[in-house]
C-alpha cells in the first residue's frame, strides 16, 4: 500500500510540474492590422484575446498561411476553433483501386497535423472533433496521364456541432483528395499561448493548377543521393503539392541505376557497390511518391553525356578524351557510337530495366549536348556518314544524330509497350528552324535550359511544340558556386534568389502560346552537390517554383513574401534542412524586411 | 633506406606491386627567411603473404584498383591488376602529404602502412607543467580516439575481425615542455613535433609542444595519418614518420553569427570541432545583434528576455560552458562579442520599465533605411551610464564563463549618425561614439579586475578612419578590417600600424552571393567566394609595404572567415562553411605561396572526407568522379 502512495505522490508532483511549466506564457503575442502581424509584450493579466503568431497569420491575409495560393475561390473565413488532436477522423467516402493511396494520403495528413505542435509540447487533450470526409469520383484512377490529370479539388470545412467540425474534401480522383488534404492540414495551426491546436472553422476553397507538370530535376550521377534523402525531397515536393521527380539518373561519371539486363554498366559505373540505386530501391520511391501524387520520371541521357559503365562494351566514342575541353563541355567526355547496331540492343535493354521499374506515363530521353567533335574522333563514324553521303559539317551530323535518335525511339516504345511521350533537352536537333525535320511535335516535348528570353521559345512554339521551362536564368539552382573546374565561379553564376524563381513567369514567357506550356522545372546538377547539401540547395527556392507553377498569380514576389517564409517553416518542421532566406526576425515582424 | 611493414598486395612479384610503395615523403623547410625542399626515399619491401580479401561491401568485390604511377593515383579495373588497393590507401600512400593544413616544417613520411585499431591507441604524459595539463591532454587524447572510433563504426567494422592481421598497438608519448595554462593565449607557442616509428610490434609517436594547444595539434596531425582501408576493411597508418610544424598567423578564426538566425548548441560544437580538425584556433562567436539576442546572462537576464526569439532559441550559462569547454580541448578560444552601440534591439527596450532610462535608441524606428543598414534598427544611448553598467556587467561574465581575459571584441560595427543626431543634436555623434568606446573600454577594464586585455578589437568603421584612429590607443586597440582589401580605408589602418585581424568582404565573407534577402537584386557584396579565393587571398603579400620605405611593417594577427546569418538557418550551416573554412585555414596556418594548385584540391577533397567521417556535411568540391580519378579535373 505504502508502495503505491510514493507512486501517486510522484505522479501527482510529475503533473504539477507540468502544470507549472505549461503556465509560463510566452513574452509576445500578435494583432494584425493593416495587412501585417505586429508584434507585442504579451501582458497574462489582460483580458483581451491573445493570438499567437502562427493564429495571427491565419486571417492576416488574404491566402491565410496556404502554399501554394488555391486559384479558386478562396474564403478562409473569420474564426479559429480549438480542436482534439486526438480525435481527427478520416473517412473515405468512395472505394476503389485507389484506396490504398487514399489512406496513405490520411497517414501523412495526420502526421502533418503533428508537426503543427512544436517539438516537447503537448497540447490540451480538449476542443472539437475533426471529421474529415474524402468524396472520390473516380476512386479507381491511380495513374497519371500528362495534360490528362485533374488535380482539382473543393474543401469545404463548417462546424457541424458544439463537439465536431466537418472538412469535406472533393476531387476527381486521388491526386485531386491528395492536394486537398494537403491544403486543409495548413489550416491547422499551434497556439502556444492557450497550447491548443486551432482550425480554420469556415472554409471554401475551390482550387486547381494552373499548369499539369510542375518537377524537380536531380541529377544523381554526378554525385551520388542517399535514398532516404531523395524521400526527404519527394516528401517536401508534396507539400508545396509539386508532381514530378525527374531522376537524371546517368551521365558520363557514373551509372548508379541497376541494369539487370546489362549487370557491366552497373560494376562498372556506379562509383561503388554501396552506391547503386537497386530495383527495389527504386520501386520504393516511386511508390513513396505516388502516394504523395508525384510521378517518378526517368530520363536514359543519350546519346552524349554517356561514359562510365560503359568500357568494357565497345559502344562509346572519346571516353575520357584529353584535353576534354576539345570533346564536351565537362570531364569526362563521353558519347555513344550511333553506327554500331548493337548499341540498340543496350539501349533496348536499358529502357526495359527501366520501364520494369518506372511506370511513367512520359520518358525523358536527354538529347543534352551532343558534340560534333566527339563523334568525329571515330574513323568508323565517319565512314558511316561517307556511305550514307553525309557531309562531315553540322548537317551531316544533325543526320546521324536523327539516324540515332529515330532507332532510340522506336526501342523506347518497344520497351513500355506504348507510344508514351518523350522529352528532349534543346539542343542543335531541336533548333526550331529545322527542329521539325526531325522530332515530330506530336511525340516531343522540349525541355528548355536556355534562357527565357531566347528566341527559341518563341521560335519552338510558333512550331507548335509542347514546352517544359527549366530556363538557367531562373531555375538552375546549382549556379552561384565557385567553379569546379577552372577558376572563379561557376559557369551560371550569381546565385539565384527565390524572388527571381518565383517571377519566372512561364505565361509571360510564352504570351499568347500559353497553352502549349506544360509547366516549370527547377534542376539541381550536381556537380557540387550531394545528400549533405541537398536540402538547403532546393528549399525553400522550390517552393517558390511550386507556386508559380500552380498559381500563376499576376502579383510578384513582394506579395508573396509572408507566407513563403512560413512556407519554409513548414518545411524545416518536416525536416528539410531548407535555407533560411531572411533573418528569423523578419517572420516575426511581419512586412518590416522591405527594401 | 630501411622500410617497415607489410603491404596489402595480392601477389609480390606482380607488375604494380612496387610501384605504389616507391614513395616520395616530402621534406619542407619552411622558415620566415627561407625555404627548402628535400626528397627522401623510402623503399618498400615487398610482401609475399596473400592476403585474403575482406571487403565492407558484403558479396559484392569490389571493381576498382587505384595504383600510384608517376606521382598519381590511377584508377584500374580491378581485374587488370594483380594488387588490389582502394583510393585512400593509394591517396596515403601516394606522392602528396595528405595533411591539412600544410605543415610548415620539414616532414617525411613513410610509404608503408600498418593495420591499428582504436582501441589500440594508448597516451602516456612523459612531462607536463601541471596536473591541469595532463588532464586537458587525457581529455583531448579520447576525443581523438573517439573519432577513430567513430570512423570504424561508420563502416561497420564495429566488433568484426579485420582478416588483414593483428592490428599494432599505437603508444603516443607526450611531452609538454613549455606553460601550465591550458588555454589559447595571445602568447600561446603553438608548434610541436611528432615522431612516430615502429619499435618491435608497437607503434611509437613522440609528441613534443611547448603548450596543450601545440600537443592537441600533434594529435589532429597523428589522426590524419589514419586512415579507414574499405577493402582491407580495417583502419590504417603510416609506419613512420616526422612533422615539425607551427602556425604562420596566430589568429585563426571563424565568425558564426547566432543572433540574425539561431542555431543550436549542437550546430555549434560541431563547428568547433571542423576547426579543430582544421586548426582553426578562435571561434568567434557574434551572439547577438538587432534581431536577436539569445544569450541569457545571470548578470542581465533580461536581455535575452526581451531579446529572444523565443523560449527554443536561447543559449543558457551551461551551454556556454559546454561550447568553452569542447573548445578549449579542440586548442580553440571562444571569443564572445555584443555588440555595441549599434546593432542592439529589443533587448535593450525593458529599461524605462526598470526605472533605468531609455537605455537605446531608435530600436525598430521606421523607415529603417535612414537609420541604418538593414532592419531593425537600435542603438544604445550613450548618455544613460545604466548602459555601462550593464555592459560591465555583461562583459564580466563573458570573461568568466569563457576564460578569455587577454583579447575581447567591443563590436563597434556600422554606428548610424543619423539615429543619434536626432536624439542629440548639441552633440557631433562621432564624439558620442568615441566617447562611448572610451567608457565601453573603462568598463571592460573593470569587469577585467582592473586591467585592460592585451587586445581589444573593434570592426573597422568610420571611428577607425582618420581622424579618430589616431585617438585610439595602439597599445589596447586592434581592427578586424571587414572592408575590401581594395578600399584605401582598409590599408589605411594596417599602414598606421594597428595590430588588426582580416575579415576582407572580397575574400573572406561565406554569406556573398546569395541575392539580396529584401528584393530580387543581387544583394550587396556577391558573388560567392570560391574556396580557391579564398584560398588565394593572400593581401600581406601582394600590398605590403617595403621594408626600405620607412613605414611601420603591417601588424596582422591573423584572420577570420566570417558567416553572418541573414540568409542561413541550422539546417545550411556545415555546407556553407565547409570546406571552404578548411581553405583559410591552410592559407592561415601555412600560407603556402602557391595558390590553389592540383596538389591542393587533392589534400582538401581528403580533408572534405575528413569531416564527413566527424559528421559535418560539407559540400563537395566537384563530382565524386574526379575523387576516382584525381587530377582528371584538373
Amino acid at each position: 500500500m505504502w508502495r503505491h502512495s510514493i507512486v501517486f505522490c510522484v505522479v501527482n508532483l510529475l503533473f504539477v510540474l507540468q502544470c507549472v511549466s505549461t503556465e509560463e506564457q510566452p513574452a509576445w503575442h500578435w494583432s494584425c492590422g493593416d495587412g501585417k502581424c505586429v508584434k507585442s509584450k504579451h501582458d497574462p493579466k489582460s483580458s483581451e484575446p491573445a493570438l499567437s503568431l502562427e493564429a495571427c497569420k491565419m486571417f492576416c491575409n488574404e491566402y491565410g498561411m496556404l502554399w501554394p495560393a488555391p486559384t479558386g475561390e478562396t474564403d478562409l473565413g473569420r474564426f479559429l476553433s480549438k480542436i482534439n488532436i486526438n480525435n481527427i477522423e478520416i473517412q473515405i467516402l468512395k472505394r476503389g483501386k485507389s484506396d490504398d493511396l487514399m489512406q496513405a494520403a490520411g497517414r501523412r495528413f495526420k502526421g502533418l497535423v503533428g508537426l503543427a505542435v512544436p517539438l516537447g509540447l503537448t497540447p490540451k487533450q480538449t476542443g472539437k472533433a475533426v471529421y474529415v470526409y474524402l468524396v472520390n469520383e473516380n476512386p479507381d484512377v491511380k495513374e497519371f496521364t500528362l495534360s490528362d490529370t485533374d488535380e482539382s479539388y473543393s474543401l469545404r470545412v463548417s462546424p457541424e456541432s458544439n463537439e465536431r467540425i466537418n472538412a469535406t474534401i472533393f476531387a476527381n480522383n486521388f491526386f485531386g483528395i491528395r492536394h486537398g488534404l494537403e491544403t486543409l492540414s495548413q489550416l491547422i495551426v499551434f497556439d502556444d499561448i492557450k497550447n491548443h491546436l486551432l482550425i480554420a472553422r469556415d472554409v471554401t476553397i475551390d482550387d486547381k493548377p494552373a499548369y499539369p507538370y510542375r518537377g524537380i530535376l536531380l541529377d544523381t550521377a554526378r554525385n551520388y543521393y542517399s535514398l532516404e534523402s531523395i524521400m526527404a525531397t519527394i516528401d517536401a515536393m508534396a507539400a508545396v503539392k509539386l508532381n514530378t521527380f525527374h531522376w537524371h539518373i546517368t551521365d558520363s561519371q557514373s551509372f548508379p541505376f541497376q541494369s539487370t539486363k546489362r549487370p557491366d554498366l552497373t560494376k562498372y559505373g556506379a562509383y561503388s557497390p554501396a552506391k547503386i540505386y537497386t530495383k527495389d530501391n527504386i520501386r520504393a520511391v516511386v511508390d513513396y511518391a505516388l502516394e504523395r501524387g508525384i510521378r517518378v520520371l526517368p530520363e536514359f541521357d543519350a546519346p552524349a553525356h554517356v561514359g562510365e559503365g560503359w568500357q568494357d562494351t565497345n559502344l562509346t566514342v572519346c571516353f575520357n578524351a584529353q584535353p576534354w575541353q576539345s570533346f564536351c563541355v565537362e570531364p569526362p567526355c563521353g558519347q555513344l557510337n550511333p553506327v554500331r547496331d548493337e548499341l540498340y540492343e543496350y539501349l533496348e535493354d536499358i529502357y526495359s530495366d527501366m520501364a520494369e521499374v518506372f511506370p511513367t506515363d512520359i520518358f525523358h530521353m536527354g538529347g543534352d549536348e551532343v558534340s560534333e567533335k566527339c563523334w568525329n574522333t571515330s574513323v568508323e563514324i565517319q565512314q558511316f556518314m561517307q556511305q550514307n553521303r553525309w557531309q562531315l559539317d553540322n548537317e551531316g551530323f544533325l543526320n546521324l544524330w536523327n539516324y540515332f535518335q529515330t532507332k532510340a525511339q522506336d526501342k523506347v516504345y518497344k520497351a513500355f509497350g506504348k507510344r508514351l511521350p518523350l522529352i528532349m533537352w534543346t539542343s542543335t536537333l531541336t533548333n526550331y528552324v529545322h527542329a521539325d525535320r526531325y522530332l515530330n511535335k506530336d511525340d516531343y516535348v522540349i525541355q528548355v535550359w536556355t534562357t527565357g528570353a531566347d528566341p527559341q521559345v518563341q521560335g519552338l512554339l510558333k512550331k507548335g511544340y509542347r514546352l517544359i521551362l527549366s530556363n538557367y536564368d531562373a531555375l538552375y539552382f546549382d549556379c552561384g558556386f565557385g567553379a569546379w573546374v577552372g577558376s572563379g565561379n561557376n559557369w551560371c553564376s550569381p546565385y539565384i534568389g527565390w524572388q527571381k524563381v518565383y517571377e519566372n513567369s512561364p505565361k509571360v514567357i510564352a504570351q499568347e502560346y500559353y497553352d502549349q506550356i506544360l509547366g516549370g522545372e527547377a534542376a539541381l546538377w550536381s556537380e557540387q552537390s550531394d545528400s549533405a547539401t541537398l536540402d538547403g540547395r532546393l528549399w525553400p527556392r522550390a517552393a517558390a517554383l511550386a507556386e508559380r507553377l500552380w498559381a500563376e498569380l499576376p502579383t510578384g514576389w513582394q506579395d508573396a513574401e509572408k507566407r513563403m517564409l512560413h512556407a519554409r517553416e513548414r518545411l524545416v518542421r518536416m525536416g528539410i534542412k531548407a535555407e533560411s532566406i531572411e533573418p528569423e526576425w523578419c517572420y516575426q515582424n511581419d512586412g518590416n524586411c522591405y527594401a | 633506406m630501411k622500410s617497415w611493414g607489410e603491404a596489402l598486395g595480392r601477389s609480390a612479384g606482380a607488375q604494380f606491386s612496387r610501384v605504389g610503395r616507391l614513395r616520395r615523403a616530402l621534406l619542407l623547410l619552411a622558415a620566415a627567411a627561407c625555404t627548402a625542399a628535400a626528397l627522401l626515399y623510402w623503399r618498400q619491401q615487398a610482401d609475399s603473404a596473400h592476403r585474403p580479401l575482406h571487403s565492407l561491401y558484403a558479396n559484392v568485390a569490389p571493381q576498382w584498383s587505384w595504383i600510384c604511377r608517376n606521382d598519381r593515383c590511377e584508377r584500374f579495373l580491378a581485374t587488370e591488376t594483380p594488387v588490389l588497393q582502394s583510393l585512400p590507401t593509394c591517396n596515403m600512400l601516394c606522392a602528396s602529404t595528405q595533411l591539412w593544413p600544410q605543415p610548415t616544417g620539414p616532414v617525411s613520411l613513410a610509404t608503408a602502412a600498418a593495420h591499428v585499431s582504436a582501441h589500440g591507441f594508448s597516451l602516456q604524459v612523459v612531462a607536463s607543467p601541471s596536473r591541469e595539463i595532463k588532464d586537458h591532454l587525457a581529455d583531448a587524447f579520447n576525443l581523438m580516439v573517439e573519432d577513430l572510433k567513430a570512423l570504424e563504426r561508420n563502416a561497420g567494422l564495429d566488433g568484426r575481425r579485420s582478416s588483414s592481421g593483428t592490428p599494432r598497438d599505437v603508444v603516443v608519448r607526450v611531452n609538454v615542455n613549455g606553460t601550465a595554462d591550458p588555454r589559447m593565449r595571445q602568447d600561446t607557442d603553438e608548434t610541436y613535433k611528432l615522431t612516430l616509428r615502429p619499435v618491435a610490434h608497437t607503434l611509437v609517436v613522440d609528441l613534443a609542444a611547448r603548450s596543450f594547444v601545440g600537443a592537441r595539434h600533434g594529435f589532429e596531425t597523428l589522426s590524419q595519418l589514419v586512415w579507414l582501408d574499405p577493402y582491407a576493411a580495417s583502419l590504417l597508418i603510416l609506419e613512420a614518420a616526422t612533422v615539425e610544424d607551427g602556425p604562420r598567423f596566430r589568429y585563426r578564426g571563424l565568425l558564426l553569427d547566432t543572433a540574425r538566425n539561431f542555431f543550436p548548441v549542437s550546430d555549434i560544437l560541431r563547428t568547433i570541432d571542423a576547426m579543430g580538425a582544421c586548426k582553426l584556433n578562435t571561434f568567434h562567436w557574434h551572439v547577438s545583434d538587432s534581431q536577436s539576442f539569445p544569450l541569457r546572462l545571470n548578470s542581465a537576464p533580461q536581455l535575452a528576455q526581451h531579446g529572444a526569439y523565443g523560449p527554443g532559441a536561447v543559449y543558457t550559462t551551461d551551454d556556454v560552458r559546454t561550447v568553452v569547454r569542447r573548445a578549449r580541448l579542440r586548442g580553440i578560444r571562444v571569443l564572445i562579442e555584443v555588440d555595441a552601440p549599434a546593432h542592439v534591439g529589443r533587448a535593450w527596450t525593458w529599461g524605462p520599465v526598470a526605472g533605468l532610462g531609455h537605455l537605446a535608441h531608435c530600436v525598430e524606428v521606421e523607415p529603417w533605411s535612414t537609420y541604418c543598414g538593414e532592419p531593425p534598427c537600435g542603438q544604445l544611448n550613450p548618455r544613460n551610464p545604466n548602459v555601462y553598467a550593464i555592459l560591465e556587467r555583461v562583459y564580466a561574465e563573458i570573461i568568466q564563463l569563457t576564460g578569455v581575459d587577454d583579447i575581447f571584441h567591443l563590436g563597434g560595427d556600422e554606428v548610424s549618425e543619423r539615429c543619434w543626431a536626432q536624439h542629440f543634436n548639441d552633440t557631433d555623434p562621432m564624439e558620442l561614439w568615441f566617447d562611448f568606446t572610451k567608457r565601453a573600454m573603462r568598463a571592460l577594464e573593470r569587469a577585467n579586475g582592473g586591467k585592460l586585455p592585451e587586445l581589444t578589437l573593434l570592426w573597422s568603421s568610420r571611428l577607425t578612419h582618420t581622424p579618430y584612429l589616431e585617438r585610439l590607443d595602439k597599445k589596447h586597440f586592434g581592427v578586424q578590417i571587414w572592408g575590401s582589401s581594395r578600399w584605401p580605408e582598409s590599408r589605411a589602418v594596417l599602414d598606421a600600424g594597428y595590430r588588426s585581424i582580416l575579415s576582407h568582404v572580397d575574400a573572406w565573407y561565406l554569406d556573398c552571393g546569395f541575392g539580396s534577402w529584401r528584393d530580387s537584386s543581387d544583394g550587396h557584396c556577391g558573388p560567392y567566394r570560391s574556396w580557391q579565393q579564398i584560398y588565394e587571398h593572400r593581401p600581406w603579400i601582394e600590398e605590403m609595404p617595403g621594408l626600405t620605405a620607412g613605414v611601420e611593417p603591417w601588424r596582422i594577427d591573423g584572420g577570420a572567415a566570417c558567416q553572418w546569418t541573414e540568409q542561413l538557418g541550422s539546417g545550411g550551416l556545415d555546407a556553407r562553411v565547409w570546406p571552404r573554412t578548411a581553405a583559410l585555414a591552410e592559407r592561415l596556418w601555412s600560407d603556402r605561396s602557391e595558390g590553389a594548385t592540383a596538389d591542393v584540391y587533392l589534400r582538401l577533397d581528403t580533408q572534405r572526407t575528413r569531416l564527413l567521417a566527424k559528421g559535418i556535411h560539407a559540400a563537395p568540391l566537384w563530382p565524386r568522379w574526379c575523387s576516382h580519378n584525381p587530377h582528371a579535373c584538373l
